[in-house]
């Protein structure tokens, strides 16, 4: 069921049950979910709802979870934070009293999902549902079925093996015990006739049926940030802070970022927020606040505030991409580009705090003045966005929070490496990163927030560094139906690329870079999406497909391919992820696998 | 609001005359004087008594009335807070127990047994506390020393609180003529008088007989 | 020097600091003692010269009678410090003391730690609060916790069932906390 009543329907209710029914919070672990699940857990504890939140890092986990260890908790409340609103939530679900809230950006949400009026509710905006069928589109009706069943039984006809949802089943279950006590006389022959009439039909329908369910869910795509939802709603009930705000501009950034929506829903958010930003942060109050935030129009460099002007340009993947600084070229080009600002090398390479005075001030004048001789437009390299000034901790800005947060994921990802390999296999890690992270969004130690900017560095760099060797190392291929590019089971860092967060970074900033270097000639490569093979520690690989370069409306094909490749070679994915553009299936399927893909990509 | 306090405290004018509200300030009050004395103070264990029954008395009627209300929030925290008050107060006294038990039972036995500091329980405690810790010794290195050398005299090594100590406390009805001594090497004694409200800071034994009697509390 | 022994116990005490308990000192504990019994056997041998007449010798066995009180004295101190610092220890941590710990303390020293606890129980069942809980002020009836270890499920007084594992946090009710603190299963943040 589609819930769009945020307060009303959704947060009263859950205030009314929580207390009896305990609530459970599994949350998603990309940015987005985190800052909401933070913000979720602020208005929680000012109702003083008591609660649980368990970090999951994918599907599997999920189940698990459900599974085995909340199995006792038959009547709680289980609310999802930016998870399983694209996939039917209770197919693995045993029990018909838990209830399922689902706060999700994923899209399109799932038929099931939808129409389930008892179990499954689905916090969202109108704006962001789409179209989905209407329920007799792509339901049997009650009075169909009835007249079907019977028609099956008098017969002894057919047996429809059709791919039907377990509610028809069931459904067909019950009335076909009805059936059985009708005693209907008619001439056999009529019946014959009308039953192959329905049977007709219902084939048409049944067609119709599977070509609207094929057409719904052509694109993934994502709707608004969860945690600009959520922060919505704290708004609503004048609960917000400077704090949530902070989280929810955190949430919506990311999902730019990580190129989940375009740039014109980016825009209406930050229009939305900015209202509530500028009332809360007055000029005019006497006593300075922990945190306040002004809006800014910032350049999209990784950490510029907190690194030198060479590195962070140098490891930014649009200028990388624009000046095709995997080679040495590029990186003259970079120096040039750099004295036309007017910088010695010096100052560049210095850290950004640290730089002369008239120099830092001039930058962004210069730097807008000399990207059109660079072929970069100004809308490239600067975004309109915030910035947080902590007491006594300097300004930080909302992209650089991306970064730290990413960052502080990897040190718990280097951490948990070297402790043993089984906690390696514990998917993920999950529990463990968001721990860290949870606390980390608090706001409330600077000094965490200071300690993960060595680590966003770090993650940043090495996630450039091995696009630049893809690259340099020539391993991008292209086939007619898609990019392929492959990460060496040797790699160094391959512990890093475990998590979705930096798979699907690598692939985005391996399309980005590979396709802007690329000669005229080969344009069509603009037109393909890309593929990013990582081995998993476990077994199997993963694989992650993201939309082709010049497609900019964030709607992606890729996980119908997936879908379909794995229903035509028949292998069972061995990790369920959230993300539905990422899969990991068995090493020895790559080759059945890519095969099938390069033919209905083609 | 106030109906409800009523409804929770039920059972408030008891025999003793004295309203939940006075039970928890007087509580309060020799939790205050136990935290901050250096020495074991008389027992309360009337106040206790009673709002231990209260407690209970709240407890049931809160489990009676079943909402998320808010005002069962606060009631919940207010019952907290009492519970809160009385383990620490018995705490601080157990503590004190602990570190003193042979001077304190020492100094019982020299009083009316009615007017013993220790209640019955904690007496059960301070003994079986000294008899543990005496067989403590015995075992480890009493029994091991030289036949001359493995009599205890208790009254001699126990330990005793630091009657010296500096307290604050605020005056709550006036005293007239309490002698100060002086710690100082020539000893001069001078005659003060204390008046309600003011607030000194004394070594403890001046004023000890007045914080027993309530004229002071310890701030 | 007499009673340098003894001393070195208290000093390893101080050394320790707060809360820390070092392990059991048998070793010096027997020096000790050993120490006491040769003094002890020179002022009776010294003892029984000066009854048989002889001069002279009467410093000497008082001076060695002060060092064997002290040392007795520095004996009962050192075991009462640690019995203090034990007590502490089941007040901080609960009726179950790690193995670690466990392992500093002499077994008279553990039966010691058994009969507090009873007296301990016998005195909280007779006033009928469990006084080892509620530690701190309550600022308000429900706190956040963070999970340390992959505990499992455990019921709630409300009869719901609660999975803890590592890196879940729970908004919980501070006496439902409480023991789990104790017991470094969560932690409160």
């Amino acid at each position: 069921m589609l819930v769009h009543e945020i307060v009303n329907q959704f947060y009263s209710d859950i205030l009314k049950k929580a207390r009896e029914r305990g609530l459970i919070i599994v949350t998603a672990i990309d940015v987005d979910a985190l800052c909401a699940t933070t913000i979720l857990k602020t208005l929680l504890t000012i109702d003083q709802i008591p609660f649980s939140v368990y970090p999951v890092a994918n599907r599997h986990e999920f189940e698990v979870y459900y599974n085995e260890k909340f199995e006792n908790e038959e009547s709680a409340i289980i609310l999802c934070i930016n998870h399983s609103a694209d996939f039917d939530v209770l197919s693995t679900v045993m029990n018909d009293t838990v209830e399922f809230w689902i706060i999700d950006s994923h899209r399109p949400i799932n038929i099931n999902n939808a129409y389930n009026a008892k179990q499954v509710k689905i916090v969202c905006k109108h704006k962001d549902v789409g179209e989905i069928p209407t329920y007799q589109e792509v339901f049997e009706t009650e009075s169909d079925e009835e007249k079907d069943s019977n028609d099956e039984l008098d017969e002894g006809l057919e047996e429809d093996n059709d791919d039907e949802n377990d509610y028809d089943n069931s459904a067909k279950a019950g009335e076909k015990r009805k059936g059985s006590n009708m005693g209907e006389k008619a001439s056999k022959r009529s019946r014959m006739e009308s039953h192959l009439e329905k049977n007709i039909r219902k084939k048409e329908w049944r067609a119709k049926r599977d070509q609207i369910l094929m057409d719904y869910d052509e694109f993934s795509f994502f709707g608004t940030s969860v945690a600009l939802l959520i922060c919505e709603l704290a708004i609503k009930l004048s609960k917000e802070s400077n704090e949530i705000l902070w989280l929810a501009l955190i949430g919506l950034n990311s999902q730019y970022l990580e190129s989940k929506i375009d740039r014109d829903s980016y825009m209406e958010g930050i229009a939305y927020l900015k209202g509530h930003v500028g009332r809360l942060n007055r000029e005019c109050e006497e006593t300075e606040p922990n945190l306040s935030i002004s809006f800014s129009n910032e350049l999209i460099l990784p950490l510029l505030r907190h690194w030198n002007v060479y590195d962070s340009m140098y490891n930014s993947s649009t200028v990388a991409a624009a000046f095709c600084l995997y080679n040495h070229d590029g990186r003259n080009k970079l120096n040039g580009f750099l004295a036309d600002l007017g910088l010695p090398v010096s100052q560049c390479q210095k850290s950004f705090v640290a730089m002369d005075l008239n120099a830092k001030e001039n930058f962004e004048n210069e730097f807008r003045v000399q990207l059109n001789r660079y072929q970069l437009e100004e809308s490239d390299l600067f975004l309109p966005s915030f910035l947080a000034s902590f007491k006594m901790h300097g300004k930080f800005s909302v992209l650089d929070f991306y970064y730290l947060i990413n960052g502080s994921l990897y040190r718990d990802l280097k951490v948990n490496s070297e402790e043993t390999d089984e906690t390696l296999a514990h998917s993920f890690y999950a529990a463990n990163n968001a721990r860290n992270l949870l606390d980390f969004l608090t706001l409330k130690s600077t000094n965490l927030i200071k300690e993960a900017v060595p680590q966003g560095i770090e993650l940043h760099s090495i996630i450039m560094e091995t696009v630049r060797s893809f690259i340099s190392k020539a391993l991008v291929c292209g086939t007619s139906s898609f990019l392929y590019v492959s990460l060496p089971q040797d790699d160094k860092h391959i512990v890093l690329f475990q998590l979705p967060v930096t798979i699907s970074c690598l692939a985005r900033y391996t399309l980005e870079i590979y396709v802007r270097g690329l000669p005229s000639r080969n344009k069509r490569f603009r037109q393909l999406p890309l593929i990013l093979r990582v081995p998993c520690l476990n077994s199997g690989d993963y694989y992650c497909g993201i939309p082709p370069y010049d497609d900019t409306s964030c709607k992606n094909v890729i996980h119908s391919a997936f879908d379909q490749a794995s229903k035509v070679i028949g292998f069972e994915p061995l990790n369920k992820l959230f993300d539905r553009n990422m899969v990991l299936i068995r090493s020895e399927d790559r080759s059945k696998f890519l095969d099938t893909l390069a033919t209905l990509l083609a | 609001m106030e109906d409800e306090e009523d409804n929770i405290f039920s059972g408030s004018d008891d025999e003793e005359a004295m309203t939940a509200g006075e039970v928890l300030q007087k509580l309060e009050e020799a939790w205050m004087n136990e935290a901050l004395s250096p020495e074991l103070l008389m027992n309360k264990s009337d106040i206790i008594d009673c709002m231990m029954e209260q407690i209970n008395e709240m407890e049931n009627n809160i489990q009676r009335v079943k909402t998320n209300d808010l005002k069962i929030y606060i009631h919940k925290m207010e019952l907290e807070r009492i519970r809160y008050l009385l383990t620490s107060y018995l705490r601080i006294r157990i503590k004190k127990i602990e570190k003193y038990a042979t001077a304190i039972m020492m100094e019982d036995g020299k009083r009316d047994p009615d007017d013993a500091k220790l209640t019955d329980s904690e007496l059960q405690f301070a003994r079986e506390r000294e008899k543990n810790l005496l067989e403590l010794f015995q075992n480890l290195v009493l029994q091991h020393m030289p036949p001359n050398m493995q009599s205890l005299e208790k009254d001699k090594i126990c330990s005793k609180p630091n009657l010296d100590e500096y307290v604050f406390f605020r005056v709550n009805q006036d005293v007239e003529g309490v002698l100060v001594e002086e710690e100082t090497v020539d000893n001069r004694e001078e005659v003060i008088d204390l008046k309600k409200g003011e607030q000194h800071i004394m070594r403890y034994k001046i004023i000890r007989p007045l914080a027993e009697t309530g004229a002071v509390s310890l701030i | 020097m007499f009673g340098e022994k003894a001393l070195e116990l208290i000093k390893e005490l101080k050394r320790c600091g707060d809360g820390l308990l070092p392990s059991f000192n048998e070793e010096t504990v027997r020096q000790v003692l050993e120490e006491m019994k040769s003094l002890f056997e020179e002022n009776h041998k010294d003892v029984t010269a000066s009854s048989e007449g002889e001069q002279g010798l009467f410093p000497g066995v008082q001076l060695r009678h002060a060092a064997l009180e002290r040392n007795k004295r520095i004996l009962l101190t050192y075991l009462n410090e640690r019995a203090t610092s034990i007590a502490e220890l089941r007040w901080q941590m609960g009726t179950v003391l790690p193995p670690d710990i466990r392992s500093r303390l002499a077994e008279h020293e553990l039966s010691w730690l058994q009969k507090y606890n009873k007296s301990l129980t016998a005195y909280m069942r007779a006033v009928g609060a469990d006084i080892t809980h509620n530690l701190k002020p309550p600022k308000s009836l429900l706190i956040e916790v963070r999970c340390t270890t992959e505990h499992g499920s455990i019921e709630l007084t409300s009869g719901r069932t609660l999975h803890l594992s590592r890196g879940t946090h729970h908004f919980l009710e501070r006496s439902e906390c409480e023991p789990l603190i104790a017991r470094g299963i969560v932690e409160e943040i």
